[in-house]
């Protein structure tokens, strides 16, 4: 159960190309008590899925070798992992892609800039509200489709 | 060589007296199409009529009377059969010149041959054979072969006439003077009809070559056309693509910032004193202000480069505007504002436009109207205009109001209605533009009602389905 209470017992990872953010996460999140490990890469995130399985996982999308639908690919495809919730972050905010984040099996949906001060209750509250995509009947997502133009604009 | 009357005048030497039809080397492309119809005309007929003169021949000396000049003829015109071949063939390699004189030699021969071998009564044949020569000559060659074609002709019918007597033709009951009148009557004849029908050529040639020009002119200008839209889009499209990645390299290292500095806020990075939490208060503030700036400073570029293309879909107008006015209640709150929302039963169930461009619209007029006023109330109607086509929604509020002479500014980039304003009430003057920009987009407008110090109303009118584009990108 990944409620206020179990928060000792949580171990996050964190994934995101940019030291800062990766930092900003990490440091809100050992605050409230949660053991966060970080990696700047797609690669070391998924060598880092081979030896623990995490209780929950934040990922930028928009990371240069391998972006975060490449590892939610290989996150759903694992047995293991399967059920780990897997939370998008990303500073881009095209039309549509909060949509296809969470219809391709992402928990949740975040924008850079993070509010520090509302980023953990924003994500308990996620977390509590149950899964926004159950892994069977979605659309299958493939490595390398998650940057598809949606509309450009900004709101 | 005599001088024959010029039918034209003419700087070119070289050129027929007949210039129309001529085979020179300053047709456009129609003319030469038009000259080569005619001559492969002269060719075919003279190729389809000469057998069947030369049968009828034949067939009155073997039938009617078998006189051996009418032999002589029949075998003639027969014979001719190779030259018009000949003809052809040079006209199939493009051998004009060649093709018609092959042709003019004939009609040459033949004239002579029937000029001296038949009875007085079809002589006219000879002559009129003679005549069409001179007429092809005037037409088709430069000056001074037709000349000689025609003296020529001229010499032919002479030595012929005078043949007959060695021949022992039938001779002819009449005088030189009515002879020479045979040949040089018809031949006035068509002479003024060949320079009727050349005056009217030449005026179709000259129509023929202004509109050649006038439409290599138009592919001109469409092509050039054409070349600078693509320049256009492409320099567009450059703009855009800039944009995008200045948007994410500024807002990283802003992202930062905020992020740092509301942590420290939040307690979460140590204690704060109560100064440097002041400080630290003020970078966080600013720094969301920056963001703030950047985010519409760029959608207005992007809204300017017309890089915001509109898609269309079909929504409920009272569902968006109450929604989204729903959002906005806080704003109401924290000001101890009142927020009336009011939405017009009669407003058609489904209008076609951009969503999310509308809601932009809402966002930034409820702002300002939040931001601009300190008490009172806030009032968003959504309704129906006098034009049936369209649909409003006006933003009003009994805030501080704009002076008239501000009404032309205000719309523009970063500008307040007063430039002290932006410091007592923030905001980064680019709400207003932005709605203008992007109403220009959906063909919408926006019309201001204010007085100072009591309030103002803004009212923006939407087409309730634009023309042809809905069928272009309606979604469902």
């Amino acid at each position: 159960m990944i409620d206020k209470n179990s928060v000792e017992t949580w171990q996050v990872l964190v994934v995101d190309d940019e030291p800062d953010s990766l930092e900003i996460v990490s440091r809100i999140l050992s605050y409230h008590g949660a053991r966060v490990e970080t990696v700047a890469e797609g690669m070391a995130a998924l060598e880092a899925l081979d030896r623990l399985t995490p209780t929950l996982i934040i990922m930028d999308l928009s990371m240069p070798d391998m972006d975060g639908w490449e590892v939610l690919y290989h996150l759903r495809n694992n047995p293991r992992l399967r059920s780990v919730p897997m939370v998008a972050l990303t500073a881009h905010a095209m039309k549509g892609d909060r949509e296809r984040a969470l219809d391709a099996g992402f928990y949740h949906y975040l924008t850079k800039p993070l509010n520090p001060l509302s980023f953990f209750d924003d994500l308990l509250a996620a977390l509590a509200n149950g899964s926004h995509a159950s892994t069977e009947g979605r659309t299958e997502i493939e490595p390398g489709n998650g940057a598809q133009t949606g509309r450009h604009q900004t709101l | 060589m005599k001088s024959i009357p010029e039918v034209k005048k003419d700087t070119m030497p070289e050129r027929p007296f007949l210039p129309a039809l001529s085979i020179d080397e300053e047709l456009t492309p129609a003319e030469r199409q038009f000259q080569r119809s005619l001559v492969r005309i002269i060719i075919l007929v003279t190729l389809a009529v000469t057998p069947l003169i030369g049968i009828g021949y034949l067939w009155a000396y073997f039938f009617v009377a078998p006189v051996w000049t009418t032999l002589g003829l029949g075998l003639a015109l027969f014979g001719f059969m190779p030259v018009s071949f000949y003809a052809f063939a040079h006209y199939r390699r493009g051998n004009l010149t060649r093709a018609v004189r092959a042709i003019m030699t004939w009609m040459l021969i033949v004239s002579g041959l029937i000029t001296v071998l038949l009875l007085p009564s079809l002589m006219l044949i000879g002559i009129m054979v003679a005549i069409m020569l001179s007429l092809m000559a005037l037409f088709l060659e430069p000056r001074r072969v037709a000349l000689r074609w025609i003296v020529l002709s001229g010499a032919v019918y002479i030595a012929a006439m005078l043949l007959r007597g060695f021949v022992k033709a039938p001779p002819i009951q009449l005088g030189m003077v009515e002879v020479a009148f045979l040949y040089m009557a018809p031949l006035c004849l068509f002479l003024t009809i060949a320079i009727l029908g050349n005056s009217t050529i030449e005026f179709l040639r000259g129509t023929l070559r202004e509109s050649e020009i006038v439409r290599t002119q138009a592919v001109e200008s469409y092509r050039q056309a054409q070349q600078a839209t693509m320049v256009a889009n492409e320099a567009n499209r450059l703009k855009s693509e800039f944009l995008s990645m200045m948007s994410h390299e500024l807002r990283t290292p802003l992202n930062a910032i905020i992020g740092f500095t509301g942590i420290m806020l939040g307690g979460m990075g140590g204690k704060l004193d109560s100064d440097a939490a002041h400080m630290v208060n003020r970078i966080n503030s600013n720094s969301l202000h920056l963001l703030d700036l950047i985010n519409n400073v760029l959608d207005l570029a992007k809204v300017e480069a017309h890089q915001f293309k509109p898609i269309y879909e079909s929504f409920s107008p009272q569902e968006l505007v109450t929604k989204q006015s729903q959002q906005m209640f806080s704003l109401a709150k924290n000001k101890d504002l009142e927020f009336e929302v009011e939405v017009d039963p009669h407003l058609p169930d489904k209008v076609i436009g951009d969503k999310d461009i509308i809601q932009r619209i809402m966002i930034n007029l409820l702002s300002n109207a939040f931001k601009f006023t300190e008490t009172g109330s806030v009032r968003i109607k959504a309704g129906l205009s006098e034009d049936p086509n369209k649909w409003l929604i006006s933003v009003s509020d009994t805030g501080i109001g704009i002076p008239p002479h501000a009404r032309e500014y205000i719309f523009d980039p970063f500008r307040q209605a007063d430039s002290s304003s932006s410091r007592k009430y923030g905001g980064t003057g680019l709400g207003l533009a932005i709605v203008k920009e992007m109403l220009q987009e959906v063909n919408g407008y926006i019309h201001v009602d204010s007085v100072l110090g009591k309030g103002s109303t803004f009212t923006v009118e939407l087409p309730v389905s634009p023309v042809g584009e809905a069928e272009k990108q309606a979604v469902a």
